[in-house]
């Protein structure tokens, strides 16, 4: 399985640039995720490799071969590119019977008769479906005709799977079954694989590594322990899973640790070493919080503040803390009441931003009180 | 492990295969540009040279403007078109509205029947129509005459401009009524309900909620009876003619015709014809792009609430029901009869002078029935060949990367703003002027092609409704597989495409068959069409057999599209 090679990729439409020269490269057999909310210019990323998209700038590589390269004018129609590709939609063929859905890409390219029956035959068999070969896609569920799609897509034996949220238009149920099937599926054929989602938990239960993207630009590359847990940026940190930011100023490191002064309130938290200065944002998860009650823990959770409400989402409460202005998430399996409480979180789970940084990002709390 | 085998898409075929692809796409592009805007180019360039086409050495000059400036029958004529225009625009538009709100939006009774019945005379051919209407209502028409005997006079006059502008409503309502429904249906009822809630009576709703929400599709409306008014041929001649009302078709067409020594001057005239009907269309497209911009949100499809007319229900039902016996029914039964008998008078009773000799007259009478055969004829071929043409354009338009594909759509279009006489006058011309295609000249396909120019837009419209509608997706997946374009139109969205194909076939079946204006330029001995032998059967006096060829005409129609319902399932003006 050839990598596919992404460099200095760039799109620019009218009055929007919606990719902004971005590099990367999809290693052989690797499961790649392409993650970001909608219009971050995933989809178009996708969609230029599968030569169905024509980028302004950059190039694009499958093995030694070159499949866009502009400073060449090279430009390989779709149909020569050899990607298998799954839409959102699935795009199965409505006037063709599953099987001939599947073989039409071997009629194009002139296999034999026999050999085209076998390979279908092969290819169903993979994902489940031999013995609903003559049915029409009409009469299969939302999860066949994903299936369906799949193996039409890898009949051919191409260099590389591109998926496009193929799992966004099942049902949450169906979703997390397709998933697990998904990941032993692409494990067994071993293609190299660059998958677009804009959910966050199937990116990280899918993927060898992740590429976060916003508004055009790569936010970060990583394994999916790696960008969850070490976001690079407070975009990152707030699109996979919560996170709370504070803002703060830097006091000094020492023995290890950063102390921050927390704004507002004026009280400091410790977080893991960095050679960030002044003006910061510290990010913790809230699942990274613990809470103490106010009377007897002032030793060890020296953050105070007061709980203002309460929210039951089942597995756990969530919590809104109000650290003097500034305001806190917490998840907790404990009922706490509101009134003052304390907090205390690991140094080594909060990491610290640069505070210019988190202009564009919608903070915790706001989006826990429009919910 | 099949995949252990990866089957390459090979090299040569397919650059190859890339190249036909493009060869296709700038052929069709070329072939729109050339039938589209060729047969115009004589025509504006006969406005601005000092001599004929046909003579060389011609210098370029603004006299022909000139003197058109000083014709004081071109003003005459072009003060009669606007006055044709508004009489036919404002009734036409307030009737179609009034009847699309009272059977979509209330409990009028009947309604199916009603909705059904108004859109019918879309179908019939407009000359034949035209003719109904002179046997029933003409001053020696057969109402006419009855109403004389009985009341003394008539108070009407078909042969004036307030006729002729009733006579176009049974067209103009039918479109009317069609646009404002569509624009209803875009309209969520609850606004309606909301203003019922807040005290509002019925009928005040309709007039203060519904109709202003109505307003651009009216705007709309009203252009194209404009547009109607100021390119009709048939209409005004037949109207016109017997009284020396001359609109701006007829003042070109008798020009012409008449005087070959003026060609310079009626080229201007036709030019500004086609410079004014050019406006109207860009008028009409940017006030339809503001009523979808204006549509309120198409939320899901609730069940309409209908508004209660109230005791008014019967008596609006029965006004309905009148005007659809005035103005549809009644003008086909004159057609009928009078191919049926002598002569069509309430004088006589007309079981005593019933008679087959019109048609016998059609079949024996060579011209009238090679018409009949002509019509059929490049009425097939011709769907068949626009059909394909238009498919093919809609493809490059919308699911190829061709460089100039944004222009197809517009172009295809802009044939709604050809006046039939300027296009037959272009096409005549190009024959003349292009010495390869003179034999082309006298023959049918000559009139086939302007015919198919002419209509262009109908089969456009309706394919590239559909095309829309399938997902590019189904064809990225396709191109993804390893197929060229051209093998993906082929087997992914022509066959997805097929019930649009056959809607278009029909579609330009029966308007090749009932279209006549571009060819009154080109008929000969030997390629004679209906609607052109029609025309001049009944200048020379032949009422029965040109009603016979209307019927001919209707029975044809009404047997294409009830083959395209049955066989396909194609619905026109659904």
């Amino acid at each position: 399985m050839p990598e596919i090679n992404v460099s200095a990729l760039g799109l620019d439409y009218a009055a929007k640039t919606a990719i902004d020269d971005i590099s990367f490269t999809a290693r052989e057999g690797e499961f790649l995720t392409l993650l970001g909310p909608s219009g971050c210019g995933k989809t178009t990323t996708l969609m230029s490799i599968a030569g169905l998209v024509q980028p302004t700038r950059g190039s694009i590589t499958c093995g030694a071969d070159v499949l866009f390269d502009s400073q060449r004018s090279i430009d390989r129609p779709p149909e020569r590119r050899n990607c298998g590709v799954v839409f959102q939609s699935y795009a199965i063929w409505p006037h063709m019977s599953v099987a001939d859905n599947v073989a039409y890409p071997l009629r194009l390219r002139k296999v034999g008769k026999a050999e085209i029956a076998k390979r279908v035959q092969e290819a169903l068999a993979m994902v489940e479906l031999a013995a609903l070969a003559e049915r029409y896609p009409h009469q299969l569920s939302g999860g066949q005709q994903q299936r369906v799609a799949l193996a039409r897509a890898i009949t051919y034996g191409p260099g590389v799977l591109l998926l496009d949220e193929p799992l966004s238009n099942l049902d949450a149920k169906l979703r997390e079954q397709a998933r697990i099937w998904l990941k032993e599926f692409q494990t067994s054929v071993g293609l190299t694989t660059i998958f677009v989602t804009h959910d966050q938990d199937e990116a990280l239960a899918l993927s060898d590594r992740v590429i976060v993207m916003n508004d055009g630009h790569i936010e970060q590359v990583g394994t999916p322990e790696e960008i969850y847990q070490r976001p690079a940026s407070p975009f990152v940190a707030s699109f996979l899973g919560s996170a709370n930011l504070l803002a703060g100023t830097v006091l000094g490191t020492a023995g290890g640790l950063t102390q921050v002064r927390l704004q507002d309130s004026g009280q400091t938290v410790s977080v893991g070493a960095d050679s960030l200065a002044g003006d910061v944002l510290v990010m913790i998860r809230p699942e990274d919080v613990e809470l103490f009650s106010d009377t007897n823990a002032a030793d060890h959770a020296t953050l105070q503040g007061t709980l203002a409400s309460r929210t039951f989402v089942g597995s756990s409460y969530r919590y809104i803390i109000d650290c003097g202005g500034q305001k806190l998430s917490v998840a907790s399996r404990e009922r706490w009441e509101p009134g003052p409480v304390r907090l205390r979180f690991a140094p080594e789970r909060a990491r610290l931003f640069p505070h210019a940084s988190a202009t564009a990002v919608p903070t915790l709390t706001e989006e826990l009180s429009h919910a | 492990m099949t995949l252990s085998t990866s089957l390459r898409p090979r090299r040569g075929r397919h650059s190859g295969a890339a190249r036909t692809d493009r060869l296709i796409q700038w052929g069709t592009w070329l072939l729109v540009v050339v039938l589209i805007f060729g047969p115009i180019v004589p025509v504006v360039y006969a406005g601005f040279v000092d001599r004929p086409l046909y003579e060389s050495g011609g210098v370029l000059t603004l006299d022909n403007f000139g003197a058109l400036g000083e014709d004081p029958a071109f003003w005459s004529a072009l003060r009669n078109t606007a006055l044709f225009a508004l009489m036919a625009a404002v009734p036409g538009v307030l009737i179609g509205a009034g009847l699309a709100v009272l059977v979509a939006r209330t409990d009028l009774p009947m309604q199916r029947f009603f909705g059904v019945v108004l859109v019918a005379p879309l179908l019939f051919p407009g000359l034949g129509v035209t003719l109904g209407w002179v046997t029933m209502y003409s001053p020696s028409g057969f109402v006419s005459t009855w109403v004389a005997e009985h009341f003394g006079s008539t108070p009407w006059n078909l042969y004036s401009l307030p006729g002729m502008a009733i006579v176009t409503l049974e067209k103009s309502v039918p479109l009317v009524y069609l646009m404002v429904r569509a624009r209803l249906s875009s309209l969520d009822t609850s606004i309606e309900s909301a203003a019922l809630t807040a005290g509002a009576r019925p009928l005040r709703v309709l007039w203060t909620i519904t109709l202003p929400m109505l307003r651009p599709a009216l705007l709309t409306a009203a252009i194209l009876i404009v547009m109607i008014a100021f390119e009709t041929l048939g209409l005004p001649l037949i109207l016109g003619g017997p009284v020396d009302i001359d609109t701006l078709s007829t003042y070109l067409y008798r020009t012409w015709t008449t005087d070959p020594a003026r060609q310079g001057t009626v080229s201007a005239a036709a030019s500004g014809l086609l410079l004014l009907v050019t406006i109207l269309l860009w008028l009409r497209t940017r006030v339809e792009g503001d009523a979808s911009r204006y549509a309120t949100a198409a939320g899901k499809a609730t069940a309409t609430r209908r508004l209660h007319l109230g005791p008014l229900r019967w008596p609006l039902a029965i006004l309905i029901s009148s005007y659809v016996v005035v103005a549809i029914v009644l003008p086909v039964v004159g057609l009928v009869m009078t191919s049926v008998t002598y002569i069509f008078t309430p004088a006589v009773s007309p079981w005593d002078v019933l008679t087959s000799r019109h048609f016998e007259t059609v079949f024996t009478n060579d011209s009238l029935f090679r018409s009949i055969t002509n019509s059929l004829l490049i009425g097939v071929v011709g769907s068949v060949l626009a059909t394909t043409g238009l498919a093919t354009a809609a493809l490059v338009a919308h699911r190829s990367r061709f460089r100039l594909r944004s222009t197809l759509t517009p172009i295809l279009f802009y044939p709604r703003a050809l006046p039939g006489i300027v296009v037959g006058v272009g096409i005549f011309w190009s024959f003349v002027l292009l010495t390869p295609l003179e034999p082309l000249r006298t023959t049918v396909w000559g009139i086939m092609l302007a015919f198919i120019v002419r209509n262009t837009a109908i089969g456009y419209a309706a394919i590239q409704s559909s095309l829309l509608a399938i997902s590019t997706e189904l064809d990225a997946a396709a191109r993804t597989s390893g197929a060229t374009w051209f093998k993906t139109c082929r087997t992914i969205v022509v066959p997805l495409l097929r019930p649009a194909l056959a809607g278009s076939l029909i579609l330009m079946f029966v308007s090749i068959l009932n279209d006549y204006d571009p060819a009154v330029f080109l008929v000969t001995t030997g390629n004679e069409v209906l609607g052109v032998t029609m025309l001049k059967q009944w200048a020379a006096g032949f009422a029965g057999p040109v009603a016979a060829l209307g019927i001919i005409q209707i029975a044809i129609t009404a047997f294409a599209v009830t083959i395209g319902r049955l066989a396909w399932g194609v619905k026109l003006h659904a």
